[in-house]
């Protein structure tokens, strides 16, 4: 049974993907990324499947960074020199781009260093205690893991036989100790999108709050938090065509008030008078310090880029990646999946070779080296599920937009002539 | 990338141990190279019609273009081992080998030396000192017990990544584990057992006695400052040992320091870089392995060869060339301000009389005629006035007046990227 996205279009399975390639939106748009254009050194195109590590940076993107550096260096919020002003007036854009883009208000958006600190910026704003009880499900990377086991006690939720979170185990696993449900979006592994509206539904009829782990999942299709109704979201901009160093992390408005600074330091007070500390409301009690302005102001840049091509399309995109990528790596038998995949599923593909000698380190190098395609080897920081499957690592495959079908055949014919490795 | 088509002849009349052509038969590869009429090599110097070959050119294409009947057929067998070089070049090579290949290598080099002849490969014991190996299926880094890190008899004492990170701990580890395990040798990077036996001197550990019966030094070039050092704690013959992953080894030293050919499956020759300074690129043609046999391959790296125009000319064969040193890699090469080719090889030896207190370095060559000399002092203390005025007299002499040399003394100089130290960038 198909699961319902939050928003964006999935394609039925029995439409022969090669009829449906967004052809319009992938021309259109490899231009614009100088790694997609360079010459390769192996002889073949290069071939970035790695996306669920980080995408590519479009030039706008690039443009955005140098051009701070070039035309307007400034500190953001604290003067109001000539370039301080374009500074500010840029980097309040952003957040309220953001905002916009993820269906939050501005004043929900904070901006940290990534999605792993906005996770650890959220374990220490709610102010755990060892008792406390965190559920995650088995899915998540050591990022949406870590955090939490340090300060409380975390319950793992195993998936169903169709690779998504088992709900009915979600509901059993809440009890009154219960603070927090911290819940990805969608796998970095195994590429299923989870039930997350349902499993926000589950834990609110219980009183507790919900953390979503959108980082591969934003950018990817449209993620409205006002709709999905989560309290905490965080993501990377890094993982949307935006620079590293850059996260978000969404608080929902009415919690403000009941969180504590835990970071301190400039630009967060209003004031301080005889040693009382007032301080600022809004995202700014919880940015101390001198933010990564370079990287944000090209955040904002990613975020117009995706917004003019449009979430719908991209994600039209990405399923046909999908189910093409399915289809032609599907085809070996030497391979296994060793993850369900789920019909609400994203471009990713994990698999290994059913030989457990076969040394995947030595097969992602040739396909690198040889046939110019960057792939992921290992445990891709998800060891808890890894464990709990009995597999020894695997490759991951990760599609973006500007992928094309005729690159998913370059894998392909690569896996093909390398079969005496893995056979 | 097309191969160079520098051509030397090595002058060299002897017929050819082994069939080079049905060795090569079948390789896409050489195919490739020679547009399918592939010379016929009877003799090493029917050699010299052919093309020298650089490392991006071998590495290209893997494996189809090494693919062959008898390559597929052990590849389905799972006969075969998988490697991959980086070495120092920019470029890393994948190579497909059989099984515990190393280990007829080892038996291969041990016979050029007559304490290491002894050496039973696969039974006696020998540890080894290196860059901490981690790769999919191995891996030495972190937590790794003792009993995981000993293959083939051969125990890997390292799990971290920068040896200037190893503490206390760890020191007092691998010597414990030396003394349990009683290597007959320990084969080491010079930079680390150099660090390895002054952080043990710096942190009061003892190192285990008996010492082992000797040392082989190999992985990147040593530097005489490494090399005294570790003859002062570590009084037992040291050889040094040169080689590469996809190659083996080449050369392996005696006592009297000489450096002999280990010729076994290999025959090398010298190609001119700069013979004015008797600077010469080493070329080797290489069928140790079957699956992947390297005709006349330019390893990059350079070696100095007094005397070498006449050496070279006279000698029928270049394996017979005595060489003075290890250069390093022509890459790193840098100039005088006469045009003088300057290698880390030349570097090393001018400055190691000057003094006996740098433990390692790295010398940066920046603009304007400045030079910046990153050292690690034996003892706690700054390098005197006098050794720091011998070793600028030095580096003057070799890269020109007027030159500045700045002296930073370091706690510790970060490895490269690949483990190793760079003495000259």
């Amino acid at each position: 049974m198909m699961q319902t996205r939050l928003s964006g279009p999935t394609i039925a399975a029995n439409v022969d993907p090669a009829e449906r390639q967004s052809k319009p939106l992938t021309t259109s748009v490899r231009g614009d990324f100088p790694l997609l254009i360079r010459e390769s050194t192996t002889g073949r195109p290069s071939v970035y499947l790695d996306n669920a590590a980080t995408t590519l940076k479009p030039q706008p993107v690039i443009d955005a960074i140098s051009a701070y550096y070039r035309e307007y260096t400034s500190n953001v919020g604290r003067a109001n020199h000539q370039f301080a002003e374009i500074v500010n007036a840029k980097f309040e854009s952003c957040r309220e781009n953001v905002a916009s883009f993820m269906g939050a208000k501005k004043r929900e958006v904070i901006f940290t260093s990534g999605c792993t600190d906005s996770i650890n910026l959220a374990s220490m704003l709610l102010n755990l205690e060892r008792d406390d009880e965190v559920v995650v499900s088995i899915l998540e990377h050591h990022s949406n893991y870590l955090p939490w086991q340090s300060r409380a006690r975390v319950k793992t939720v195993l998936t169903d036989g169709t690779g998504v979170i088992d709900l009915d185990r979600l509901r059993d696993a809440i009890t009154p100790r219960t603070r927090l449900v911290a819940l990805t979006y969608l796998s970095n592994v195994t590429g299923n999108v989870q039930p997350v509206r349902e499993a926000i539904r589950i834990a609110r009829e219980r009183g507790v709050l919900v953390f979503i782990d959108a980082a591969q999942a934003m950018g990817h299709f449209p993620v409205d938090v006002t709709e999905l109704g989560c309290d905490f979201l965080a993501f990377s901009a890094h993982k949307m065509l935006g620079p590293t160093g850059v996260g978000v992390l969404y608080i929902r408005e009415d919690l403000h008030r009941h969180l504590r600074p835990v970071r301190y330091g400039g630009g967060m007070v209003s004031n301080i008078k005889h040693g009382a500390v007032t301080y600022r409301d809004g995202p700014a009690m919880f940015e101390a310090g001198t933010p990564n302005i370079e990287g944000i102001l090209a955040f904002g840049a990613a975020v117009s880029y995706i917004q003019r091509l449009g979430l719908p399309a991209i994600a039209q995109r990405l399923n046909e990646l999908e189910q093409y990528g399915w289809k032609q790596l599907s085809q070996f038998e030497e391979l296994i999946f060793p993850f369900p995949r789920h019909a609400d599923h994203a471009a990713i593909f994990t698999f290994r070779p059913r030989s457990e000698t076969c040394d995947l380190s030595f097969l992602v190098q040739i396909l690198s080296d040889t046939y110019g395609i960057a792939l992921n080897q290992g445990y891709q920081c998800s060891q808890p599920l890894y464990e709990w499957r009995g597999v020894r690592g695997a490759i991951r495959t990760s599609l973006y937009f500007y992928n094309t079908f005729s690159e998913i055949d370059q894998l392909v014919d690569g896996l093909r002539e390398l079969r005496p490795f893995f056979a | 990338m097309s191969p160079s088509v520098l051509r030397t002849a090595p002058r060299q009349v002897d017929g050819l141990k082994w069939d080079i052509n049905s060795l090569i038969d079948g390789i896409p590869l050489y195919k490739l190279l020679y547009g399918g009429r592939i010379p016929t090599f009877r003799s090493s110097a029917d050699l010299a019609s052919a093309l020298i070959v650089d490392k991006s050119y071998f590495a290209r294409g893997f494996p189809s273009n090494w693919m062959t009947p008898r390559l597929h057929a052990a590849l389905t067998a799972r006969q075969v081992e998988f490697a991959t070089t980086s070495g120092t070049t920019s470029d890393r090579m994948q190579v497909i080998r059989k099984k515990d290949w190393w280990q007829d290598e080892y038996r291969r080099t041990y016979r050029y030396n007559p304490r290491m002849v002894d050496f039973e490969v696969g039974t006696d014991h020998k540890a080894l000192l290196t860059t901490a190996i981690c790769s999919n299926t191995v891996c030495y880094l972190e937590q790794a017990p003792y009993d995981d890190r000993i293959l083939n008899n051969a125990l890997y004492l390292n799990t971290t990544a920068d040896p200037n990170q190893w503490r206390k701990s760890d020191l007092e580890r691998m010597c414990g584990e030396i003394a349990r395990f009683q290597p007959i040798y320990i084969d080491a990077d010079p930079a680390y057992l150099t660090l390895f036996l002054h952080l043990c001197a710096v942190h009061g550990v003892t190192v285990p006695y008996p010492l082992p019966r000797y040392i082989t030094l190999s992985y990147e070039m040593t530097t005489q400052f490494c090399r005294r050092y570790i003859q002062a704690r570590w009084p037992v013959p040291t050889y040094d040992l040169y080689g590469a992953t996809e190659i083996g080894y080449l050369y392996l030293q005696a006592d009297d320091g000489t450096l002999t050919r280990s010729r076994d499956l290999s025959l090398v020759e010298l190609a001119p870089y700069n013979v004015e300074h008797d600077l010469y690129y080493l070329i080797v043609t290489s069928v140790k392995n079957e699956y992947m046999p390297l005709i006349r391959y330019r390893i990059g790296d350079l070696v100095k060869v007094p005397g070498g125009r006449d050496h070279i000319a006279a000698k029928s064969s270049h394996d017979d060339v005595p060489i003075a040193y290890f250069c390093g890699r022509a890459g790193d090469v840098r100039r005088a301000k006469s045009g003088r080719p300057i290698t880390a090889g030349d570097v090393d030896h001018a400055l190691s009389p000057a003094t006996d207190q740098v433990l390692l370095y790295q010398i940066t060559v920046l603009a304007d005629d400045e030079i910046v000399f990153r050292y690690v002092p034996v003892s706690d203390q700054e390098l005197s006035r006098g050794d720091r005025e011998t070793l600028t007299q030095c580096l003057v002499d070799i890269f020109g007046s007027p030159c500045h040399i700045r002296f930073t003394r370091e706690r510790a100089i970060a490895p490269e990227i690949s483990g190793k130290f760079a003495t000259l960038k």
